[in-house]
């Protein structure tokens, strides 16, 4: 059997997602991928690109306060999952090689329908577009630290990694934050804590692929004894680059941009002493619902 | 909070696993027949090929229940070699399997325009006729499913005749058959 460093792609793009839990499914998501080494790649891939993108701009913050001066920490995981709408489950996708005539038809994403499209060309000849994994949700999880406070700044890290072995070598997920107090320019009556923030989150797989994404916005929160309410705005962009060359010699590049959103989003968070226990959800290009717990003060 | 910590990762790690849950999906590998017919003949001429199951199996790239075959082109590269004295060739390509035979296509190729050792490629698409593509594509899949009856050789001819018909011709011929497996995994 061949290598097909394209299916390997695919299954890493997967595996980032399961990293601290499963790699059950890793196998069988290799075979994803084969069909599209050509100009349909980017589209066929572009909605799991998107999910991972919008995950790791999610579950940042659980607050907005921010003290001007004072030893503030948070150890957690976070637990983010992407909702697949359904725009994202097919593309516009042309058939490929010397097949004719030249035909354009909508067929599944790596996250469509399961079912194949096929069509029917000159002299008994056929094109068959592949199903998708039929996935209305992509998950992720990360470990995070949040570190502050100095002049009402805090500032946040994510890391972690995970050889998937062979040629490919380590999947790795990374990010940084920071964020700056706005409350603390405003007066003591303003009951709500305000705070800017910028994340820049990394996925990586071996050399072959990294997937980038970043978010920038404004958020608020307002306490009620151990209940925190948090919410905010949000401006999000992601991109991936896949540049690989195949066992047959074929040098693939691809660079995938994700359209940048605006995201909003609205969570509680329930402080039980250092226990912090929060949930909230994102409305943008795509939903994300967040689950974090961890420690703090 | 071990245990608390402990329930939160085994209940993330079922929401995760229940959104992965094994669905079937159609998945397409290739299975790419390219073979090398040389041909040094004068007048008529006819060389075969007969596929064995390793022969199909060693090519393909995937595991799995093959659910169809396609036929996505057929292409011939043609190379007209030193001392050809044939100004054109009636080529057909034969597809037989079973006692069931349809040529694949005829093409007469103009060997005036090439020079020697210069290879061109004709692509069939439009000349194919749609009983051999589907006689290729059953055997394909039986090949695969492991359902062929190995006494119903599967054989792949290339064959002509030239002109001027006493004419020889010193030429390679390579047919490619670029063909998709629609399997299923699960």
């Amino acid at each position: 059997m061949k290598n097909n460093y394209l299916k390997l792609i695919m299954s890493s793009l997967i595996l980032i997602c399961v990293i601290p839990f499963s790699s059950v499914q890793a196998q069988t998501l290799d075979d994803y991928i084969t069909r599209y080494t050509g100009e349909n790649g980017p589209g066929y891939i572009k909605p799991a690109v998107e999910s991972i993108s919008s995950n790791m701009n999610s579950g940042w913050y659980r607050s907005a306060k921010i003290k001007k001066l004072r030893p503030q920490f948070y150890l957690g995981v976070v637990v983010m999952g992407a909702f697949i709408p359904e725009d994202n489950k097919t593309f516009r996708a042309t058939t490929e090689g010397d097949f004719s005539p030249r035909q354009t038809v909508d067929a599944p994403t790596i996250v469509g329908s399961g079912e194949s499209v096929t069509i029917s060309g000159d002299g008994g000849t056929t094109y068959t577009f592949p199903g998708g994994a039929d996935i209305n949700f992509i998950p992720l999880a990360a470990p995070q630290l949040t570190l502050g406070s100095v002049f009402g700044t805090d500032v946040s890290v994510r890391y972690v990694t995970a050889p998937i072995g062979g040629e490919i070598g380590d999947v790795t997920l990374s990010g940084f934050g920071i964020r700056h107090s706005v409350s603390q320019y405003l007066p003591d009556l303003f009951p709500v804590d305000i705070a800017i923030n910028y994340n820049n989150s990394t996925a990586e797989v071996g050399d072959i692929m990294k997937v980038k994404s970043w978010i920038a916005g404004v958020q608020g929160s307002y306490s009620i004894k151990i209940l925190n309410v948090y919410g905010g705005f949000a401006y999000e962009k992601g991109n991936a680059d896949i540049n690989y060359t195949s066992s047959e010699g074929t040098n693939i590049d691809f660079n995938i941009d994700t359209n940048a959103n605006m995201r909003a989003t609205l969570g509680l968070c329930l402080n039980m002493g250092p226990v912090k226990l929060n949930t909230d959800y994102s409305i943008g290009a795509q939903n994300v619902l967040t689950v974090g717990f961890g420690i703090g003060i | 909070m071990k245990k608390t910590i402990l329930g939160f990762l085994v209940a993330s790690s079922l929401m995760m696993t229940s959104c992965l849950e094994d669905i079937a999906t159609d998945l397409v590998g290739t299975y790419p027949f390219n073979e090398l017919y040389e041909i040094d003949q004068t007048g008529a001429f006819e060389e075969s090929r007969t596929l064995s199951v390793a022969d199909v199996t060693d090519e393909i790239d995937f595991d799995g229940e093959v659910k169809s075959v396609g036929v996505n082109s057929v292409k011939i590269l043609v190379t007209v070699n030193s001392g050809n004295t044939a100004e054109s060739v009636d080529l057909f390509a034969n597809i037989t399997s079973g006692g069931i035979s349809y040529d694949l296509f005829t093409k007469t190729v103009d060997l005036t325009s090439f020079t020697v050792g210069q290879e061109q490629e004709f692509i069939l698409n439009p000349e194919l006729n749609p009983a051999a593509v589907t006689l290729f594509t059953l055997k394909v899949k039986e090949i695969i499913n492991g359902t062929f009856d190995v006494n119903e050789q599967f054989t792949i001819s290339v064959g002509g005749d030239t002109n001027p018909g006493n004419s020889t011709i010193k030429a390679t011929v390579r047919l490619m058959i670029d063909s998709e497996c629609v399997y299923t995994t699960n």
